[in-house]
């Protein structure tokens, strides 16, 4: 009897143990985000260069919409697959979108030029897109079907094969 | 008199199990909000009310980016939007809860501080107390244990005596009986 109660103790102590140490290392990258399958929140961005994109006028094309920083290192990192995504995909029917998030204008613009961006980049200028989108951090990248939902939310950079991957089928 | 083993085990358990409950019952105390150009650049005035209850739902969600900081605690940009979306939520008349709801809806519950009372998020708030039950119960097991008298010897225990102990035994006895 002893045998089993000490069992049941120690079962129990080593499954509160896992259970703490299972919300400690769970982080936004590996939840699943909620927005996935659902509509896309409409917005309208004025771009960098004076023009004005609503998402709701993009229905019919899948949608790429990246959030991005100047500061930010991580981004640097899929500033040119980003690019070559647009390039390859956007003759064929695809849009790209960058938002720029708490970036001061002229370090927005330093980036894409860095990185030739030749997209649609504009801010966030009141910060509803990004919180609309349930943003962690940058970068993040939302892959928008052409029915106007949520494919996918990918938190980090993203992957040549990613980009693939989510927009071929809609090609 | 040292502790015997069967006792300070128990004891050492409930305390461990007592420490690890204290955080769950503390009252959540904050600092106070870090104010920032941004936020005053696009401040929304409410009444005092209002304002009392924006806090207390900034002290409610977690910081997106500084993701051991509430909203309230952190300076942080996705912080400040936060506050601000807060702020005009609770100036259109939403409640606590819709609030709450506009968050997580975005973000998944992973954004709220407090789990949600229903669910998984139930294990929460039961874990804390049924941690100390089980280490008051353990410890009332263990000392009922070392305080139970000693069971009386079977019949069959002094039947293993010899009659030459046996004798010796009751010679002793009457020696020392008063």
């Amino acid at each position: 009897m002893r045998r089993l109660v000490r069992l049941t103790v120690f079962t129990a102590l080593i499954a509160l143990l896992g259970l703490l140490t299972w919300g400690v290392f769970r982080t936004p990258a590996n939840l699943a985000s909620p927005l996935a399958g659902r509509p896309a929140a409409d917005f309208t961005l004025e771009t960098f260069d004076g023009k004005t994109v609503g998402l709701r006028e993009l229905r019919g094309h899948p949608v790429v919409l990246n959030f991005f920083a100047s500061w930010c290192l991580a981004c640097r990192d899929e500033a040119l697959v980003l690019e070559e995504g647009w390039q390859r995909y956007g003759p064929r029917g695809a849009v790209f979108i960058g938002v720029a998030v708490s970036d001061k204008r002229e370090d927005s613009l330093a980036f894409i030029r860095r990185y030739g961006k030749t997209y649609l980049l504009g801010p966030d200028a009141d910060g509803s897109i990004a919180l609309d989108y349930g943003l962690f951090g940058v970068p993040e990248t939302v892959f928008i079907d052409p029915d106007g939902r949520i494919l996918e939310k990918v938190i980090g950079p993203v992957t040549r094969e990613l980009v693939a991957k989510r927009l071929e089928p809609y090609l | 008199m040292p502790v015997a083993a069967p006792v300070l085990l128990p004891t050492a358990l409930l305390a461990l199990l007592l420490t690890a409950a204290i955080p769950a019952w503390l009252p959540a105390t904050r600092p106070a909000p870090v104010t920032t150009d941004l936020l005053q650049e696009r401040r929304i005035d409410l009444t005092a009310e209002q304002e009392a209850r924006a806090q207390g739902l900034e002290g409610r969600l977690k910081c997106p980016v500084c993701r051991t900081q509430s909203v309230r605690e952190s300076t942080s940009f996705m912080a400040l939007e936060m506050r601000r979306k807060i702020r005009q939520l609770v100036a259109a008349g939403r409640t606590d809860d819709e609030v709450l709801a506009y968050f997580a809806a975005r973000y998944g519950d992973y954004i709220l501080l407090e789990p949600r009372r229903q669910g998984f998020g139930l294990a929460a708030y039961a874990l804390p107390f049924l941690a100390v039950l089980a280490g008051l119960a353990f410890l009332a097991l263990a000392v009922r244990r070392r305080i139970a008298p000693p069971d009386a010897l079977p019949e069959d225990r002094s039947a293993r005596l010899d009659d030459a102990s046996r004798a010796r035994v009751e010679e002793e006895l009457k020696r020392y009986t008063v």
